[in-house]
């Protein structure tokens, strides 16, 4: 009898575990941040719905793993010298998960569906300048311009950017955003909004050696906790964002390994320069003197993060470093403080979103900047509010209430443009973009709408170069850190990794043999 | 998250004469209550030693070392040192003052509100009575954390937002608490009497009605200062509590839930305990006070 | 009975009235525009005037009262600002899960209530009734959040007996049940142990002792079954909580519920959703108290009401 039992027991564990093989060969899980608003890319601004994209739908030009440009769906591009007219030669022999070809008049359809605003479409606002698209062949598009726009390579190779099947969208409309057709390696299987997304082996794909996988779904998991802990008892397999505090967890256990790559979110404190105290220049040096970065580093991200060295992330492309680099001296930041009339300091609000990151971003700040006799109230908001408070439509530099603000910012084109021109130039001053500081000189305006103007990537490197030496200098906002994208991943799994601008790739992902 | 409901504890019914001396007699039963003594002398203890610490410990709850951060406890830091390198120890002894005043306040403005609407519903009745009803109906059918967190998303989040939230939704339970009552004692002989000799309104309510309501209420009061220090951890937990610098249990507690999972057990450990032990303690002198002011339970 | 009933059901409306206008008032008084959180984190000003113009929230707030009442009344929920889909067919999806989980935490937890109950207040002052309640005073004292991570921590990572979660099979309603039923098990043994022990008291007892019936039969019998009147009154209240109660631990569970779905819903102000939950959060503890009043006096036809 106890025999019996015995043989038995056995021969369900080897059955339990066979399946287990069986499953996790073809098969990966992957547990997100945050919920997928939508499946159409191009409707979108949540990096988390351009992350699961990246599977079912492919750009024309996509990013390497180190956001360099690489070819996708067009396999070279051109730009004249005004960077007004765009030539790309598209891959042959694609064709559509529906069956419909991938071709220039495909293309065509996507960009004008993009350009064209009565549609609402949420990235429309990247390609306001598109004037014609042209398709003198099946393998050609031109893209023509209202206006030089020298970062429209970047542009192209934005994650929202994604071909979708005409024939789809004609079938579906609006609801396009329920089904996803693409070309990718990967087809949508099912979508229960808020709880999981399946997507399923693409058996056409037009690159034979892909996908390995048969099916790939992901959770969308708000509790940073539940989501190491699901890694961690192998329900998922790729966890694509990981808190800096819970990598110790990952990286001490024999089977899951983290995956650390250079990021290219800046991390700023803007200081809202309508503000009397922040006008003064002296000021704003002894804010970034008296907040120690390397200890931000420590503090907030457990050292996996680097001090910003320019405006820009080393990562985005034309970065420059500046001197002299950043440094902490708090006697010295007294002294400026002294000099500019607040030598007993004054009292001024701190606001953040009330993630775990930027609460202890919040209280790092508050106490760094008590050393100057800075009173900082901190304000952690929920994210709708935080929202309205910061961007509302209505909101003015006069009447905005906030004095300091805490913000990330990640170039999704990997292109200095993206970066610059919302977070520091004139026209990006809040709600517009994202120029939180209210800065505004002339000269770093100037400095951006001349590298727009030429294709030429010299004259735009030193267009950028000059902007980013000024925006040093006036130190419109305290810069605190770069943090690097960290992921955690099950051993003996390739090509599901993180990207520096916060989303992810999984079309290459496999176990390894 | 649970409410607990005043079915519990209803208002002990009028026992017409009070006793000669009602406090004694109460001690008396009070006192056999072991578990309950002991709960009451460990609270008040607690926030003996809270105020105490400041002089007794060498660090404050805001002294930060980023040298010394994430220490797992040693004979220094007692309970170890947060992502900060703050004194885990003296955080907790602050946060004992934070939560029992967070407790107390929250529940107090909840038991005046309710206590006045309970008392106005009971003895007067009619439409008044209707309305003071529905409306506590409206709010009981609001699942409780749900009320708090709509709260605190319109008021912001904060200190007295957190009280405020709390606070709301303890009404309804004290206004059904001390109607229940009201009306049981509303007919009483000795309120008749009152009624008789020529005593107004006011006089009977306060003077006659209340000290006999006042016993549940005293119960339920030492209950929900539990739930209450609950709830405030919920809404730390959801990015809605108290600042986060503020060194709340639940503020500590929520913060460090993520350095929990990484295997920094202390962050959570030790705030978790003191909510614990503080919100049973609380409960455990509710059922004490329970049954030595209801003096059925005694008549065997 | 029937026209007890019809009067206590009539005596909703209004009820539901006052909450329709309180839910209304209060999603609409929640700061944040839903066409910047819609919009997402890195729109530009542009793009958000696109959103408000696809979303149509221009009207004047009377209106959109009136619109959401008379959609309401037609047995219409709306549909979601953020996913576009009826509001019936997210809440749908969403509903049983939570029941679910509400009715296996009701489950062991007045299980666990009764028995220790009975047995404290049959033991009362001994060893094993300090025991018990302590034990059963223990669950309301923990934060749900902290005792849901500690016991995934242990049985789903560390001992690999669980899923960690979601709902994905029978099994995984175990721990997300137990942390929610904490609780309840304790408000129920301590609310069995005081109804049983005033029933000892009363006459009847005595005399079943007195006739020479054991006292097991006496116990389980005879005041249990006296007892048991307001303990499941006591149950189906504790039901309506679950069923409201249980936002924070679905969202360490991750649990596809109606609490998932609501945080959701508010941190994207998506309107239509939180007004419609909310008002079935409160119709369904408006129904259940209704329901437990009618069994009680059906149950105990002494207490009739008047």
């Amino acid at each position: 009898m106890k025999l019996l039992k015995t043989a038995l027991f056995s021969a369900t564990i080897m059955a339990s575990s066979f399946g287990a093989y069986q499953a996790q060969a073809a098969e990966m899980s992957i547990a997100l941040n945050q919920i997928i608003q939508g499946l159409n890319p191009q409707d979108s601004n949540y990096n988390v719905d351009y992350a699961v994209a990246n599977g079912f739908y492919e750009r024309l030009i996509a990013f390497d793993a180190d956001m360099k440009l690489k070819p996708q769906l067009a396999t070279s591009w051109e730009g004249n010298d005004d960077a007004t007219v765009f030539t790309l030669h598209l891959r042959e022999g694609v064709k559509f998960q529906d069956g419909t070809d991938f071709n220039a008049s495909a293309v065509k359809f996507n960009l004008d569906r993009l350009a064209d605003p009565s549609l609402n479409l949420k990235k429309h606002s990247l390609f306001k300048l598109v004037s014609s698209v042209e398709t003198p062949d099946e393998n050609t598009v031109v893209i023509k311009l209202s206006k030089p726009f020298g970062a429209m390579i970047n542009t192209l190779a934005h994650p929202s950017v994604v071909m979708e099947s005409p024939a789809a969208i004609e079938k579906y409309g609006k609801d396009i955003a329920k089904h996803p057709v693409g070309t990718g390696p990967f087809k949508f299987e099912e979508w229960v909004p808020g709880e999981k997304l399946v997507v399923v082996k693409n058996e056409n794909y037009w690159d034979p050696e892909w996908p390995k996988l048969d099916k790939v779904t992901f959770f969308p998991v708000a509790e940073n906790g539940t989501r190491v802990s699901m890694l961690m008892s192998d329900e998922v397999q790729f966890v694509p964002i990981l808190p800096a505090e819970l990598m110790k967890r990952v990286d001490g256990s024999d089977d899951y390994e983290v995956l650390e790559k250079p990021g290219i979110s800046v991390w700023v404190m803007a200081m809202n320069m309508m503000r009397e105290q922040f006008k003064d220049a002296r000021v704003r040096e002894a804010f970034n003197l008296a907040i120690d970065q390397k200890a931000f580093t420590q503090v907030v991200y457990g050292g996996h993060a680097i001090v910003p060295d320019a405006p820009l992330a080393p990562a985005t492309q034309f970065h420059e470093t500046q001197s002299p680099a950043l440094s902490t001296d708090v006697a010295k930041a007294k002294e400026l403080m002294k000099e500019a009339g607040y030598e007993d300091g004054f009292e001024v609000n701190l606001w953040a979103r009330n993630d775990s990151t930027e609460v202890r971003m919040l209280q790092f700040l508050k106490q760094q900047l008590s050393q100057i006799n800075v009173d900082v109230k901190i304000v952690p908001l929920e994210g709708a509010t935080r929202a309205e408070k910061l961007f509302g439509a209505s909101l003015t530099p006069e009447t905005a209430e906030f004095d300091m603000v805490i913000g990330g910012w990640s170039p999704s084109t990997g292109d200095a443009d993206w970066h610059l021109r919302p977070v520091y130039s004139t026209e990006g001053w809040i709600p517009n973009m994202y120029n939180e500081a209210f800065y505004s000189n002339p000269d770093v305006d100037k400095a951006i709408q001349d590298a727009l103007e030429t294709a030429d990537p010299e004259k735009r490197a030193a267009a950028y170069a000059v902007a980013q030496k000024q925006i040093w200098k006036d130190k419109p906002v305290v810069w605190l850190a770069v943090n690097n994208a960290l992921a955690g991943r099950k051993k003996g799994i390739t090509g599901a990794f993180p990207m520096p601008d916060g989303t992810m790739q999984y079309a290459h992902a496999a176990y390894e043999e | 998250m649970t409410q607990q409901t005043d079915i519990v504890i209803d208002a002990a019914p009028a026992t017409g004469e009070a006793a000669a001396s009602p406090f004694k007699e109460f001690w008396g039963r009070f006192s056999k209550r072991k578990f309950a003594l002991a709960a009451g002398i460990f609270l008040l203890l607690m926030y003996v030693v809270a105020f105490l610490a400041p002089v007794i410990l060498p660090f404050s709850a805001d002294s930060f070392d980023y040298m010394n951060t994430l220490q797992t406890p040693t004979a220094l830091h007692w309970a170890g040192t947060d992502e900060f390198g703050r004194d885990i120890f003296a955080r907790l002894m602050n946060g004992a003052k934070l939560s029992m005043f967070i407790g107390f306040t929250s529940v107090s403005v909840g038991a005046v509100i309710g206590i006045l609407a309970g008392l106005f519903a009971g003895y007067y009745g009619g439409w008044l009575d209707a309305c003071v009803m529905r409306i506590s109906d409206v709010l009981f059918a609001f699942p409780g954390i749900l009320l708090a967190i709509g709260i605190v998303a319109i008021l912001g989040p904060g200190l007295t937002n957190v009280i405020i939230a709390v606070a709301i939704f303890s009404v309804p339970a004290f206004a059904r608490i001390v109607r229940s009552g009201t009306l049981s004692h509303k007919e009483s002989t000795y309120v008749e009497a009152a009624r008789a000799a020529g005593a107004s309104n006011m006089i009977i309510m306060f003077r006659h009605i209340l000290p006999g309501v006042l016993g549940a209420v005293i119960v339920y009061f030492t209950m929900r200062i539990g739930t209450s220090i609950l709830t405030a951890t919920s809404l730390s937990f959801l990015g809605l509590g108290v600042e986060p610098s503020t060194a709340e249990w639940g503020a500590m507690l929520s913060t460090g839930r993520d350095y929990m999972m990484a295997g920094e057990w202390h962050l959570t450990l030790f705030p978790g305990i003191a909510i614990f032990i503080t919100v049973l303690s609380f409960n455990i002198l509710g059922d004490g006070l329970h049954d030595a002011l209801d003096p059925k339970l005694d008549r065997e | 009975m029937v026209q007890y009933f019809l009067r206590r059901l009539f005596a909703l409306i209004p009820v539901l009235f006052l909450i329709s206008i309180f839910v209304f008032l209060f999603v609409h008084a929640l700061p944040g525009d839903p066409a910047r959180v819609l919009a997402g984190d890195n729109a530009t000003l542009e793009e958000v005037e696109t959103v408000r113009r696809a979303l149509n929230l221009d009207a004047p707030l009377h209106q959109q009262y009136l619109d959401f009442m008379g959609n309401i009344l037609q047995g219409d929920l709306g549909t979601s600002l953020r996913t576009q889909e009826p509001v019936s067919t997210m809440i749908g999806r969403a509903f049983m899960p939570t029941v679910w989980l509400a009715l296996c935490s009701l489950g062991w937890s007045v299980l666990f209530g009764l028995i220790s109950g009975v047995i404290s207040a049959v033991k009362r002052g001994s060893v094993g009734d300090h025991v018990g309640m302590f034990a059963a005073v223990s669950g309301i004292s923990m934060p749900p959040f902290w005792l849901g991570l500690l016991l995934m921590q242990f049985f789903s990572v560390q001992l690999g007996w669980f899923g960690t979660s979601g709902f994905d099979s029978p099994t995984d309603l175990i721990l997300p049940s137990i942390t929610l039923g904490a609780g309840v098990a304790a408000i129920m043994a301590r609310f069995t142990r005081s109804a049983v022990i005033e029933v000892i008291r009363e006459d009847y007892i005595r005399t079943a002792r007195a006739k020479g019936l054991t006292e097991k039969i006496v116990i389980w019998k005879h005041a249990l079954r006296n007892a048991l009147i307001p303990v499941v009154t006591m149950a189906g209240l504790q039901f309506g909580f679950l069923l409201g109660g249980s936002i924070v631990i679905e969202r360490v569970f991750r649990w596809p519920g109606m609490g998932s779905l609501l945080l959701d819903a508010i941190s994207f102000r998506d309107y239509a959703v939180v007004q419609a939950e909310i008002l079935i959060f409160s119709l369904e503890f408006l129904l259940i108290n209704l329901l437990v009043d009618v069994l009680y006096a059906l149950i105990n036809p002494k207490i009739r009401y008047s």
